[in-house]
């Protein structure tokens, strides 16, 4: 579901974004967090302005983390490299987790903040801790 | 390790291999389970037991012998299976402990190799709140007796695979568990009624393989057209496997009890 909104036509020349409401697994796990509902941004969300090819209103993603704290939940704002194979964050991506991602997850540590890029086929992740951003791994729920 | 007579599953074995799984239970269905995961060559096992072999155990719980009587049952498959290469992390002690709560819940899938309904329902509900899957395994086999009370045969024996997966239906939509189900248990079990309940190797064998063959469905995508069934159940009596009445209307691609969206821990 995420990549197939993600996959949509482009916005404004750049590439789609999304929110994914997060928690951890519980309060034994907090190694382990869990994405439970992603949301696509809206088209008013988008910027035309700034010069990196992901512009949007970081005040728009402000507004998604109060809603995903009045459900107890964190968020990761996820997009998508269009290849397959392990994907990984490009420089311009690691500024946004480190001016936007990372103060986001200082505000509010009761649920797990980041940065989640899908490829095609694979995906990897990021967290905001008090230290930094910390590498994860992820793993897709097995389906039918 | 090789994989020539495992051609037919693709890229999946690479999945099966990586995954983390956990086994709920190393009694007489979870040590079946552990074996054959260790043969398949998955690199990290955890098997959670609070249990000690019983004299009584051996007869059923793979790779025991009457020197492991008084130890913890997880260490059995550590140790016998120690030269397969696979990591197998023994956890001695209650699924509701820290350390077995963790564990499950950062595993990739978890089987469920227990005897009480209330155990199960515990399995499901942490590894919902992680997103985790569940392949339950049970058998049971109701003994009749004669007029000495000596048993001598059994009226049923048989037993269930049952699948469940986060968004989709769980043990309780499929009846599997149920609040009456779970009140019977505890009575009989206040009771003493429970004790001594029948197994045998042979019926573990086939359910426990069963389960692992789901494992492959999910993992490498070894299933037919029609998909997953999700709650097998199995007669040893008429010697028939096939999919659970209970399964008949019912849309297996819901749940109405565990929402996905209230997954995880609200820490507030």
């Amino acid at each position: 579901m995420m990549r197939a909104d993600l996959l949509r036509a482009p916005i404004m020349g750049g590439e789609r974004l999304g929110v994914a409401l997060s928690r951890y697994a519980s309060r034994y796990t907090q190694d382990t967090m869990v994405l439970v509902q992603y949301i696509g941004l809206p088209l008013t969300a988008y910027s035309a302005s700034g010069s990196a090819p992901i512009s949007f209103e970081t005040r728009w993603l402000m507004k998604m983390a109060q809603d995903a704290a009045r459900k107890n939940a964190g968020i990761f704002l996820v997009h998508l490299h269009e290849h397959r194979g392990k994907p990984w964050f490009s420089p311009i991506d690691m500024e946004t987790n480190r001016t936007i991602v990372q103060p986001l997850a200082l505000i509010d540590q009761t649920s797990p903040t980041g940065a989640l890029v899908l490829s095609l086929d694979d995906a990897a992740a990021v967290v905001g801790r008090s230290d930094g951003l910390v590498a994860i791994s992820v793993r897709q729920v097995a389906t039918t | 390790m090789d994989d020539s007579r495992l051609r037919f599953l693709g890229d999946g074995i690479r999945r099966v291999r990586d995954a983390r799984v956990t086994v709920v239970g190393a009694g007489g269905t979870g040590s079946h389970i552990v074996q054959q995961l260790a043969h398949l060559g998955l690199q990290a096992i955890i098997l959670i037991d609070p249990d000690t072999l019983d004299p009584s155990n051996i007869n059923r719980v793979v790779l025991s012998h009457a020197g492991f009587v008084g130890k913890p049952k997880t260490l059995i498959p550590t140790k016998r299976l120690r030269k397969l290469n696979t990591d197998i992390v023994p956890i001695s002690e209650s699924l509701e402990s820290a350390d077995a709560i963790a564990a499950l819940q950062s595993s990739d899938l978890c089987f469920g190799a227990v005897d009480h309904f209330g155990t199960r329902h515990l399995i499901e509900y942490f590894a919902r709140m992680a997103l985790v899957p569940v392949i339950d395994v049970g058998t049971q086999i109701v003994p009749s007796f004669d007029k000495g009370a000596r048993k001598t045969g059994a009226t049923s024996a048989g037993g269930q695979v049952v699948t469940s997966i986060p968004g989709e239906a769980c043990f309780w939509c499929m009846g599997f568990l149920s609040d009456g189900l779970l009140t019977r248990e505890r009575t009989r079990y206040a009771d003493g009624d429970a004790q001594f309940e029948q197994q045998v190797i042979s019926m573990n064998g086939i359910l426990a393989s069963q389960a692992v063959t789901n494992m492959l469905a999910l993992f490498a995508g070894f299933v037919g057209p029609a998909g997953l069934t999700r709650y097998i159940s199995y007669n040893a009596l008429t010697q028939q496997m096939g999919a659970h009445p209970n399964l008949i209307g019912l849309n297996v691609d819901d749940c109405t009890h565990y929402d996905v969206i209230s997954a995880g821990w609200a820490a507030r």
